[in-house]
């Protein structure tokens, strides 16, 4: 910006230069050549016409068309003013002066031929009156003629200087052009340079590495959005820092009143149990139910804070293998229901072998789960698309769910139908999510009550800590 | 000399109850001596303040550890413990509630002969006393006999 100001004030310079050169010029041409060539033909014929009156007055022997050349002698004079006032090098008072000196004899020797004189005397006025005419006209000449050549060289300056006013606008702007073309490229490679230290440095927050900051002193606009990732980036972790207190807390407080709570009602039915009746049994077994899954769910919520935290360790590995794995597993629980896992031979991903059994565990025992009142369970698995925007999908025929749910799926405790009908702490999918996300990938799921579910999922790929545009975009 | 005693130091009256009722029913019938906080813990197995009197060749069997205890906590108390020759050889077994005590224990490489999560569940909690009962009373005793 700066050097495109500088060029501007410099191209109108340099056009204020050249335009006093045009102008000074001009003026010369206007104040001295025009004024010239305007009264220098006219008292040149002012004075033709008085010679010729007075010759014409004198060859019509008339003392009246004598006497009216005293109009044009004057005539004469006025111009002879006006002129003078335009012309700066001429002298009226000698023009003038001469000019009546002329007048004077010319009248004289015009009476004296008039009158019929003849001789000597008269011839010797006329050469007088001859030597006269020859001053007027040679004053004339001198103030009233110009150098044609000084008038030309006039114009071909003003011509001059157009042309170097054109130049110099020419050279000004392609200056100005490779300046902010220079500054351009300057500029982009430190936006280049402040841009590649945020996200960096931002892909480090996103995959939890808080302690190495963004260190970015540009002194501009970036390094205050760098100190502002930081201060985000400490608060962050000051904040993990209370959850993981905070989940301390919850595992030792509320662990040990469960644990009274089930150990006291168990010495209840030991110690008491001839004298109880058996509604009270009854109801006691019930706290002893609610209170053993209050334990396992206090356990898996710590369970899914912990992986939050985990280290991410990223390899190539076949999500195919590890599904048929764990639908072998799931078979091997249930030998008694019919399925089947169709799954292609190979379904490379490039994640974390442990937190990617976690993931495929939970979306097929929820399949599996949630198939269970059919007569024959499939469940299909997986992939469609390239490399980053590969999308992998767990799909099956049981019961669904209501799409106006959705965004409730992913939720921690989010149960989207009752514990009677399917057993579940309703942490799946929570836990399914946190390591989706912690890859840099996105969850989804598709349903209709009835007609079975399809779970998404994206791996984010090595370079998941880039944003993406392309990713999480999902398909219908 | 050794005792056959065993030295609980638990602060929670509830645990305490429910863990003098594992031993028995594990039928392990060693005197179960119990202590509530972390200071006076330190002084009955150094014979300090109110335990002044305690003969010090008395040490416990084995100590259970709560981790989270008033005064000085489970893990100063088994560095402590670890820190002096009379008891540097005590057999040390953490109990703690949370699965997370465990991760921090790691860290610190306190020393304690084990680790146990009291499980919320009463069945598994009495099996695990008794396990504990079995390797750390029995078999420990056996082998010293041995």
């Amino acid at each position: 910006m700066g050097v495109t100001a500088l060029g501007f004030v410099v191209l109108l310079g340099i056009q204020a230069l050249l335009a006093k050169r045009m102008a000074s010029q001009t003026t010369a041409i206007q104040e001295h050549y025009i004024p010239i060539i305007e009264y220098g033909p006219r008292l040149a014929t002012d004075f033709e016409h008085l010679r010729r009156h007075l010759q014409d007055a004198v060859a019509a022997q008339d003392p009246e068309a004598l006497s009216r050349t005293k109009d044009v002698h004057d005539h004469m004079v006025s111009d002879i003013q006006v002129a003078a006032e335009k012309v700066t090098t001429m002298d009226s008072q000698e023009l003038t002066g001469a000019l009546d000196q002329y007048y004077g004899t010319a009248l004289g020797v015009s009476k004296r031929i008039l009158s019929g004189e003849t001789g000597t005397a008269l011839v010797g006025s006329m050469t007088d009156m001859q030597t006269k005419q020859a001053k007027v006209e040679a004053i004339l000449h001198d103030t009233l003629s110009f150098d044609r050549q000084k008038l030309a060289q006039a114009f071909s300056t003003i011509d001059r200087a157009r042309d170097d006013a054109f130049r110099a606008l020419i050279t000004t702007s392609v200056a100005c052009l490779v300046a902010v073309l220079l500054l351009t490229l300057f500029l982009s490679r430190s936006v280049l340079r402040s841009l590649g230290a945020l996200s960096s440095g931002l892909g480090r927050f996103e995959k939890g590495q808080f302690n190495e900051l963004i260190d970015l002193t540009s002194g501009d606009e970036f390094e205050d959005l760098a100190r502002d990732a930081n201060q985000m980036a400490r608060r962050i972790k000051t904040l993990l820092r209370e959850l993981e207190s905070f989940s301390y807390s919850v595992a030792h407080d509320l662990r040990a009143p469960l644990r009274a709570v089930m150990g006291f009602s168990n010495i209840l039915i030991e110690d008491h149990g001839p004298q109880l009746s058996s509604d009270a049994k009854d109801v006691l077994n019930r706290v002893l139910a609610s209170t053993q899954r209050m334990g396992q769910l206090v356990d898996s919520l710590l369970g899914l804070s912990r992986l939050a935290r985990s280290e991410l360790k990223r390899e190539r590995i076949d999500l195919a293998k590890i599904a048929r794995q764990v639908f072998q597993d799931l078979q091997a629980g249930a030998p008694e229901r019919k399925g089947s896992l169709v799954v292609q031979d190979e379904l490379i991903a490039d994640a974390d072998a442990g937190l990617m059994l976690a993931v495929l565990t939970n979306l097929l025992s929820n399949a599996w789960k949630f198939s269970s009142k059919r007569e024959f369970t499939r469940i299909e698995m997986g992939a469609q698309g390239v490399g980053r925007n590969m999308i992998y999908f767990v799909r099956d025929h049981g019961a669904g769910f209501d799409m106006q749910y959705a965004t409730k799926l992913f939720g921690a405790f989010q149960r989207l139908h009752s514990v009677d009908e399917f057993e579940g702490t309703g942490i799946g999918l929570a836990t399914v999510r946190t390591i989706i996300h912690r890859h840099g990938g996105e969850v989804w799921a598709e349903s209709q009550v009835d007609q079975g579910a399809t779970f998404f999922f994206t791996l984010g790929g090595t370079n998941g800590n880039k944003h993406d545009p392309a990713r999480g975009g999902q398909p219908g | 000399m050794e005792t056959n005693t065993i030295l609980l130091v638990e602060d929670n009256r509830d645990d305490e109850d429910l863990t003098r009722r594992a031993f028995k029913k594990a039928r392990i019938k060693n005197e179960l001596i119990v202590i509530r906080d972390g200071a006076e813990a330190l002084d009955y197995l150094f014979c300090t303040g109110q335990h002044a009197k305690r003969n010090p060749d008395d040490m416990p069997q084995v100590v259970l550890l709560d981790l989270k205890l008033p005064k000085v906590n489970g893990l100063d108390v088994l560095k402590k413990i670890r820190g002096d020759a009379r008891t540097k050889l005590l057999p040390v077994i953490i109990l703690t509630s949370s699965r997370e005590e465990g991760d921090l224990l790691d860290g610190y490489a306190g020393g304690a002969n084990s680790y146990i999560v009291k499980p919320v569940d009463t069945a598994q909690f009495e099996q695990c006393i008794q396990q504990l009962g079995l390797y750390w009373l029995v078999l420990n005793e056996t082998v010293k006999k041995a």
